[in-house]
């Protein structure tokens, strides 16, 4: 799976947003916020390739969290990507 | 979880996108445009502008008083290369806006609705308003 490109974050009254800035144009009516965790993920996968365990894995590194804790914390936030329909499939 | 953007923020944003060429969409806000324009249900697309090609009926986003508001245009005067006036309106109020070209920020595309629906907003903006009536009399 993929992100989906043309996002951009920007910080807006002191939270980070995910701004979608594509060719028709930037779209204000679907603003995803992002916390720190999230914005790491989003930062790190940008343009790669990923699995759950890439990041699960990153997740393992950055904040140090055990196996279990990471696959739940990596799976919420792939849930919400797909949910948004921030997220590209293969078949996409 | 639905969160408004502060419209300062917004407005950055919009401008930025503008001054790139690109359109940006964004939701209604507030009720001076209905029933054309509904709080928080329609979605319009801002465009940048050529000053000359404003016209009586456009509807526009501008700054006003700090902030910045999307009404239509009503008058255009003393129209010239370095001046003039635009008298804008919210087609639900009755007050006027005076501006200068150089507030404007953006031309809107405003989705187009059809009569019945039109009529049927205009019929429960019309309700609403008689239920809120009664409820402060019977207060």
């Amino acid at each position: 799976m993929k992100l989906r490109p043309n996002l951009t974050i920007r910080e807006i009254a002191g939270e980070k947003m995910l701004v979608i800035n594509g060719a028709a144009g930037v779209d204000l009516t679907k603003v995803v916020m992002l916390n720190s965790a999230a914005e790491f993920l989003w930062n790190s996968l940008q343009g790669k390739d990923f699995q759950n365990e890439c990041a699960e894995d990153l997740l393992i590194s950055k904040y140090g969290i055990t196996k279990e804790q990471a696959k739940t914390d990596a799976g919420a936030w792939i849930k919400s990507m797909i949910k948004a329909d921030l997220i590209i499939s293969p078949a996409d | 979880m639905k969160k408004i953007i502060p419209n300062i923020d917004a407005l950055n944003i919009i401008e930025e996108g503008l001054k790139s060429g690109s359109s940006v969409r964004i939701t209604v806000r507030g009720s001076s445009m209905s029933p054309l324009l509904l709080d928080g249900v329609d979605v319009v697309t801002l465009n940048p502008f050529i000053r000359e090609e404003l016209k009586v009926g456009d509807v526009i986003l501008f700054r006003y008083r700090e902030a910045f508001v999307l009404h239509r245009i009503v008058d255009i005067q003393g129209y010239s290369a370095h001046g003039g006036k635009i008298i804008t309106k919210g087609d639900a109020l009755e007050q006027r806006e005076e501006i200068d070209f150089s507030d404007v920020v953006a031309v809107a595309e405003v989705p187009k609705i059809g009569l019945i629906k039109l009529s049927l907003r205009r019929g429960r903006i019309f309700i609403n308003r008689i239920i809120l009536h009664f409820s402060r009399l019977l207060k």
